[in-house]
This record gives structure tokens, C-alpha cells and sequence, in this order.
């Protein structure tokens, strides 16, 4: 196997909430990212998936664990020694409305990027390259526009070349089509998949298991701050080994009327991230739980298909 | 059955500060029997929020409607407000999208339900109070909560209170614009079960609008798909799926990654046309993969299926 572009190690991120209080935001995370693959973090709000990619790029404070970025440990690196690797991992951001500054022609979105990072060598040329490798062809004609002037797809489509202007090698792409009308969705997440299948890293967060199915070739699956399952995209979505992957799975909605569901449909809300139950954190909403998940922390082992992994004690 | 609601050629326009009309919502037709769930579906801009709110009366000052609004047999939307005003939460009711968080952060739940309540003069003091907690049963939360305040309930339980409000005076047509948005997945299906256990124990007939067709497909018997302005497919969600008759229907449903289907997901090609000029044609014809040339000249006519199924399209065979 080549070897990770990303690895993330029992990553923690917490936060001070007052009164001795802790946000237990990520709470012993591992996953990593091979060049060309496709990697879903998928979860409800609060699971802790976007402070994650945060941590990873060195945005949220890391509290404990290591993030090892094409063999580095950068997980202490100063904000100086981040500049070189965030030149080579790039965020693209949810709305592509507020992303955009509306007084910026394309151009000076594209090329803010060279400037901070001080590239100075065929600017207007690697702006071009980049918007066309971001689907907006021929660049002439949208070069010199202003985000008013575009569409929301094309608006993501800027973003997405501003984060490309670089030529990173990792994309940290945080609900990148969650603000888009569902007709242009598509379009955009299968730039990411053609980025992919040039060899860039993906690494995206997504709320919406049906996209994550589609698109990436591994999900993990967050719960209060961890990854209880992970796996193949296609074994985690059709042989879901964790009773809360099992839940999710089958609440989602279907296109097909007919297709028979049996939604099973958790209790309650996901807990507050400062009071993380005891043993498995998931066991006050487990329709399967025993006494023993309110002591034991599971931990991620081998279950169900090849690669596929999940923390549950009764599996 | 007699429809509990039924729309006839509605039209919305909107002034624009250029002295140009925006044609919002360009003839719309269909009926909602009582207990019926119908989908109202399209992208951003077809004119789906602004159709319901011609349905309740609230339409802002720059607009203006046509048509006929028949609730139980008479035209509430023939005397203007005047007409509107006594039917509107009393037959026909809405949650709002972000209803969830539009409640006052200073006044207790229980206080913002009440309200609609006693100034509809059904009932006041200890009788609104048990009102009240009814209604809070009636979606899931303990009556005794009532005195609580909005920040002391999660997204899921705020989106429940509000469909409480919407129910205060016993409606008999519930119009939900995007019930779901911005809630977890697993909120999403608790609210959807809700909204389904209500319409079926109470008769009551609800449209829900919404950009995605899976939750349709879930929920609603039947699904108007709106494109431009104009509904371009109606008719059981099963037949849409299975057998559209536009395109456009087609075309959103490949859009739409779905869970377990084995699909290629292909976005539809670019954006729906503008609305403050005349369209000429079909609406959808620049964007549709299997136009004709009098796609782009002649209006789409009218397609028929089962089941009261139709859609404007100028294709005779199948999509």
C-alpha cells in the first residue's frame, strides 16, 4: 500500500467550557488518507467532524494525538512551519455565497492564494490552469466575472479553483455542496472525483450518507467525538456492522416509493459533547445495548467485510 | 372525495424597484383530498415557497395573485384579505422554514402556542393552558414542558413545538415549507414520522414543500414537481418515479444520489431560465436531454397518465 498522504492518530480536541467544564469535541480519532482515494466523514451535527478537519489543519488546538502529514509529524509544527503544508493541503469551504469576497473578479480570488504564498512565476497562467481544471472552461470567460455574475455552482467552482491554484495534494472539503440546488450537486462532487482520480487526496465531510455512498471509496462514521465504524464505502452503507451506522442507514430517505424501509429511528438527540456517557458513549440510545456497554469503551477492530472496522462490544 | 383544497390557474407576480414584474408563479392547478400527504418539489427560484404563500394570505405588499384558492368549496383568495383572514390558522395553517428558530428567546414555549389560541378567542386562561399541553402531547413533548423557554429544547423539540403552533386551531390543511432543513438525519426521520402520524390521526391534509425528492418519496402519496413557475409533472410518487412523464422529473431524480441505487448521478446542465420575461416554449427545453425543435417555440401540452398523473411535454413516448 502507498504510503498515507494523511494519517491521523487518536486525535483529541477539547475545549474549555467554563466552570471546569470540558467540550470533548474529538475524542480519540484515527483515520488516514492515501493519494487518490476518497474518504468520507460523515455524522450529525456535533459529532466533532468538522473540528477535526480543523485540527488537521492546524485551525483547532490539538489537545492529544498526532497528525503525520506524507510522513511529518506536523502536529506540533509552529504556525511558520504550517505555511509550506497548507500550501499542499487545501480547504474548500461549505458556502460558496459567503466564501467569495463579491467585490474580487475570479482572477483576484484565484491568485490571492500565489500571493500569500508568495509564488510569483506565471500567475495569470496558473490561474487559467486551475480554473479550467475547476470545470469553468474556457477561464477567458469567467476570469474577469464577478461572483454576482456566477451561478452557485460556479461560484463553488471558483472556490474550488482558488484551492487548487496550489496544487495541493490533500483536499479538506467540508459540506462542499451542501448550499447548492440538488440539479448542480452532482457536477461538483464529480470534479472531486475526477481531482481523485488524479491523484489528489479527499478527505470530506458530509452530513448526507446517499453522497457519501456515492462518491468516496472509505466512511467513517462519527458518534460524539469518535469513529464508531469505518470501512469500505460500499461495505459500511450495504453490511453496517455498528448499531448507530445500522440506524443512520436506515433513515435515510429513498427515491423509490416502493422500496420497502424499516426505518429505525433512534430516541432523543445526540448528547452534549461535555457530559460523554460512560463506557460505550453510545449506549443510552442503543436499541441493542446490555449492561456491560455502560462500563466498557469499545474500541475500532475487525468486523463484518475486508477493511471494514467498528467499536462495539456486541458484535 | 370532495378536495379539502383546491388550486385553480394561480399566478404570482412580484413588482421589481425596475418596473419589471417577476412572474413567480405562472398557473398552477392541482387538488388535496383530506389526508392527503403532496409533495411540492424543485430547485431554488421555481416558485414553490411563494405558491403556499399565496395558499395562506401572506404574500408581501410587492406581490400580487390571480386565480382561485377553494378551501371546502368557496375562493378565499377572490376577496383579497378580507376572505383569507378567517380561514388562515384556522383551516389552513404553516410551518415556516427555521420555524424551529423563530420562536421569542424571552417568552416560554407554552406562552408563543397559546397565542394563536386565545386570539382566535378558542379558549383563554386554564383552558388555552390545557390547550396547550394537548397540543404539546399531540407532537411527542411532555404537557408539563410548556413553561419552559425555547432554549431549553434541542432543534428537534423546537421543530416539534412549532408544528404544535401550526395545529393550535385544529386545521384541516397543513402546508410545510421544508420541515426538515437543517435538522440530523435521525431528527429528520422522528419529525417525518410525526408529520405522517398526524396528517393519517387527524384527517389532515398537508403539502409539503422541499428541494428533495427521496423525503417525497418517503412521505407523500402524490408529488408536484414545479419547474419555472409552473408544475411540469404531478401524480403518485410511485408513478413519477417509475414512469415520469417529463424530463425534468427524470433528469432531478438521476441528480439525486440515492442510498442503494446502483446509478451514475448526473447534474442537470444549466440554470432555470429567468422569470420577469416572457417564456417562450417550454421552460425546461435548454436544459432537456431529449428537447425537439418545437420544444423551443411551442408551449408543452398537456400529457396524461393514471391516476390523474399529467405533465407539459412535447415527447409522446416515454422519457
Amino acid at each position: 500500500m502507498t504510503e498515507p498522504l494523511l494519517q491521523v492518530d487518536d486525535l483529541v480536541v477539547h475545549y474549555p467550557a467554563g466552570r471546569k467544564r470540558v467540550v470533548h469535541a474529538v475524542d480519540g480519532v484515527s483515520l488516514t488518507v492515501a493519494p487518490g482515494e476518497f474518504v468520507a466523514l460523515v455524522g450529525e451535527s456535533g459529532c466533532g467532524k468538522t473540528t477535526t478537519a480543523q485540527a488537521i489543519m492546524r485551525m483547532a488546538k490539538v489537545t492529544a494525538g498526532t497528525i503525520t502529514y506524507r510522513g511529518r509529524d506536523i502536529t506540533t509544527f509552529s504556525q511558520r512551519e504550517m505555511r509550506p503544508i497548507r500550501h499542499e493541503m487545501q480547504l474548500i469551504f461549505q458556502d460558496p455565497y459567503e466564501s467569495l469576497d463579491p467585490r474580487f473578479r475570479v482572477r483576484d480570488t484565484v491568485i490571492e492564494p500565489l500571493q500569500i504564498h508568495g509564488v510569483t512565476d506565471n500567475r495569470e497562467e496558473r490561474v487559467r490552469a486551475a480554473l479550467e481544471r475547476a470545470g469553468l472552461t474556457p477561464a477567458e470567460l469567467y476570469i474577469d466575472r464577478y461572483p454576482h455574475e456566477l451561478s452557485g455552482g460556479q461560484r463553488q467552482r471558483v472556490s474550488i479553483a482558488a484551492s487548487l491554484v496550489l496544487e495541493p495534494t490533500l483536499l479538506l472539503a467540508d459540506e462542499p455542496v451542501s448550499m447548492l440546488d440538488v440539479s448542480v450537486r452532482a457536477g461538483i462532487l464529480g470534479l472531486l472525483d475526477e481531482l481523485r482520480k488524479s491523484g489528489l487526496g479527499i478527505l470530506m465531510i458530509t452530513h448526507d450518507l446517499s453522497t457519501a455512498a456515492h462518491y468516496a471509496d472509505r466512511i467513517c462514521v462519527m458518534y460524539l467525538g469518535r469513529v464508531v465504524e469505518e470501512g469500505p464505502a460500499h461495505e459500511v452503507i450495504r453490511n453496517p456492522q455498528h448499531p448507530y451506522t445500522k440506524a443512520l442507514v436506515s433513515v435515510v430517505p429513498q427515491s423509490d416509493p416502493d422500496r420497502a424501509t424499516k426505518p429505525q429511528i433512534l430516541q432523543g438527540e445526540t448528547p452534549n459533547p461535555v457530559n460523554i456517557p460512560s463506557g460505550c458513549r453510545f449506549h443510552p440510545r442503543c436499541p441493542v445495548a446490555e449492561a456491560r456497554c455502560q462500563s466498557e469503551d469499545p474500541q475500532l477492530r475487525s468486523v463484518g467485510g475486508a477493511g471494514q472496522q467498528a467499536a462495539c462490544l456486541l458484535i | 372525495m370532495t378536495p379539502v383544497l383546491a388550486i385553480e390557474g394561480l399566478h404570482v407576480w412580484f413588482e421589481l424597484p425596475n418596473h419589471k414584474e417577476l412572474h413567480a408563479v405562472q398557473g398552477i392547478s392541482f387538488a388535496l383530498e383530506p389526508g392527503e400527504r403532496l409533495g411540492l418539489v424543485g430547485e431554488s427560484g421555481c416558485g414553490k415557497t411563494t405558491a403556499i404563500l399565496a395558499m395562506m394570505g401572506l404574500l408581501p405588499p410587492t406581490a400580487s395573485a390571480a386565480g382561485k384558492i377553494i378551501l371546502n368549496g368557496d375562493d378565499i383568495l377572490a376577496g383579497g384579505d378580507a376572505t383569507m383572514r378567517p380561514h388562515r390558522w384556522m383551516d389552513i395553517s404553516m410551518v415556516f422554514q427555521g420555524a424551529m428558530n423563530a420562536f421569542d428567546p424571552v417568552k416560554t414555549i407554552g406562552s408563543q402556542i397559546q397565542e394563536p389560541i386565545v386570539k382566535a378567542k378558542l379558549a383563554d386562561g386554564k383552558a388555552a393552558r390545557l390547550r396547550t399541553a394537548e397540543l404539546l402531547e399531540l407532537v411527542g413533548i411532555s404537557g408539563s414542558r410548556q413553561d419552559r423557554y425555547p432554549h431549553e429544547f434541542s432543534g428537534g423539540m423546537r421543530q416539534r413545538a412549532a408544528i404544535a403552533m401550526a395545529l393550535a386551531c385544529d386545521p384541516k390543511v397543513l402546508l410545510a415549507d421544508e420541515p426538515t432543513t437543517a435538522l440530523d438525519v435521525m431528527v429528520q426521520a422522528q419529525i417525518l414520522e410525526l408529520l405522517v402520524q398526524l396528517t393519517d390521526d387527524l384527517g389532515l391534509a398537508m403539502i409539503m414543500v422541499t428541494h428533495d425528492l427521496p423525503l417525497v418519496s418517503q412521505v407523500c402519496t402524490r408529488a408536484a414537481v414545479m419547474y419555472a413557475g409552473e408544475i411540469a409533472e404531478i401524480g403518485t410518487t410511485h408513478a413519477l418515479y417509475h414512469e415520469p412523464l417529463h424530463p425534468y422529473t427524470r433528469m432531478l431524480f438521476s441528480a439525486t444520489p440515492d442510498l442503494l441505487a446502483e446509478q451514475t448521478v448526473r447534474s442537470i446542465p444549466g440554470a432555470p431560465p429567468r422569470l420577469d420575461q416572457p417564456l417562450v416554449g417550454c421552460p425546461f427545453q435548454p436544459r432537456c436531454d431529449s428537447a425537439l425543435t418545437a420544444c423551443a417555440s411551442e408551449a408543452a401540452p398537456l400529457r396524461t397518465g393514471t391516476d390523474g398523473h399529467r405533465a407539459y411535454c412535447h415527447l409522446k413516448e416515454t422519457v
